[in-house]
């Protein structure tokens, strides 16, 4: 996910509604200058991939609103899972290895790997 | 400077001039070869007139058409038949018979091809947007755009087509031509992201392709194109003249609504290419290479880049 990306994200879990593409561009444009098009597009791209919802609505002429599908907590997990999911099939050994030798020093890790590869093994 | 279309006319022209020499006419034949061309040049020299360039550049394709038939006919008679190889008057008559016929049937051939490639594109024109694009979804179009519509077209004297809007986020806007009529389709994300006097501009351009009669003209291009597939020139002509068509969009555009108004909504336009260009993997540049920025690959890209297209109109 490319840091524009997040920093939508970000803009939608702050508010408490969903927003239209001129109002991302007016939070976002206030750190970083951006094109309206270039966030007109980068949301087209997360509602493809399923992270985000929209509504058409025609008041004040056609816009879509858009809201998250997922809390901030649920994406991370849905992030995490895929990545590791991904890395734990593709190269198991290499990845259980890295995993064990980054949470050596850290015994609350150790309970956390033992439950995901205890996990694993049952699968 | 030296531009592609300079350096297409030059290779064209070093092409055809020795192919006029061969004819027993070789004097009209060069004449008539070089004509379009010389013209071609003129049109880039002393003024940008993108009607005429496309306009000669259709009329190369022509005469590309035309050499091609009378090269492969004059050589098989001047190199193998009227030769000293071949001997008695049967064997030469049968020899000529045999030429002319698989000449004829090149001829007949090209020109099927010819037919096929029109009406592959009139079979195109009378399907429905939803079979044209089946990856979108259309939507009836807002009142406001239809009324914007409605009102260039009075202006640019065409007969208003339909508006539909496409239910995307990505800033798009395209004409069409389904179920004999045109079909003019804005996306929701460039509603969200122009301006009014930017989306007229817009509107303009997409018009233009109307009243310039762009569609009659790309269609002869490409069946050209078609009809001279194995003449590596048809295929970066038939691109130029899309090119020039979209040029002499953007000018039509510009005469009519806001210039500064079509510069900006470009200019939107590309800074979020350029952003996207800037963010890709470099995985992906190292695969694939820098495409889009390659002057080589643009030479047969139908649609000139942004940066082009923003350049000449501030140039105009």
């Amino acid at each position: 996910m490319g840091d524009l990306e997040a920093a939508i994200l970000q803009e939608l879990w702050k508010s408490p509604k969903a927003l239209a593409v001129r109002e991302f561009h007016e939070r976002i444009s206030r750190s970083r200058p951006i094109a309206v098009t270039t966030v007109a597009t980068i949301l087209e791209r997360l509602y493809r991939k399923g992270v985000l919802s929209r509504k058409l609505v025609n008041e004040g002429g056609p816009h879509y609103l858009y809201s998250s599908r997922l809390s901030k907590d649920a994406f991370k997990h849905v992030v995490v899972n895929n990545v590791m999911g991904a890395l734990l099939r593709g190269f198991n050994d290499v990845t259980v290895a890295y995993l064990a030798e980054r949470m050596a020093d850290k015994p609350e890790d150790h309970k956390i790997l033992s439950k995901y590869l205890n996990r694993l093994k049952s699968e | 400077m030296i531009r592609a279309p300079g350096v297409l006319m030059f290779v064209a022209w070093v092409l055809m001039g020795p192919i006029g020499i061969h004819h027993e006419l070789w004097l009209p034949a060069l004449i008539l070869s070089t004509l379009p061309i010389t013209a071609l040049g003129l049109a880039f020299i002393v003024k940008r007139s993108y009607r005429f360039q496309s306009m000669a550049l259709l009329a190369v394709l022509g005469i590309m058409f035309f050499e091609s038939l009378q090269s492969i006919a004059s050589w098989l008679h001047i190199e193998l038949i009227d030769s000293s190889l071949v001997e008695g008057e049967e064997v030469r008559h049968f020899l000529s018979f045999f030429f002319t016929l698989n000449v004829g049937l090149a001829a007949v051939g090209t020109v099927a091809a010819v037919c096929v490639a029109l009406s592959l594109e009139l079979r195109k024109s009378h399907l429905p947007l939803a079979k044209l694009f089946p990856a979108m979804n259309f939507e009836a179009a807002p009142p406001e755009v239809t009324r914007s519509v409605e009102k260039l077209s009075t202006t640019m004297g065409v007969v208003p087509p339909k508006v539909t809007l496409i239910d995307s986020g990505d800033p798009a806007a395209f004409i069409t031509r389904s179920k004999r009529e045109y079909i003019l389709a804005v996306s929701v994300g460039l509603l969200e992201s122009l301006s009014a006097k930017e989306l007229d501009a817009c509107l303009a351009h997409e018009l233009s392709h109307v009243k310039n009669n762009d569609f009659s003209v790309r269609s002869f291009a490409t069946a050209a194109r078609v009809a001279l597939f194995a003449h590596p020139l048809s295929h970066l002509i038939e691109p130029a003249v899309y090119r020039a068509r979209e040029f002499l969009a953007d000018r039509t555009a510009a005469d009519l609504a806001e210039r500064g108004a079509l510069i900006s909504a470009l200019s939107k336009l590309q800074e979020s290419q350029n952003y996207f260009a800037a963010h890709r993997s470099i995985g992906t540049a190292c695969l694939f290479g820098s495409v889009g920025t390659n002057p080589l690959f643009r030479l047969f890209d139908k649609h000139p880049t942004l940066e082009n297209r923003i350049r000449v109109l501030q140039e105009q």
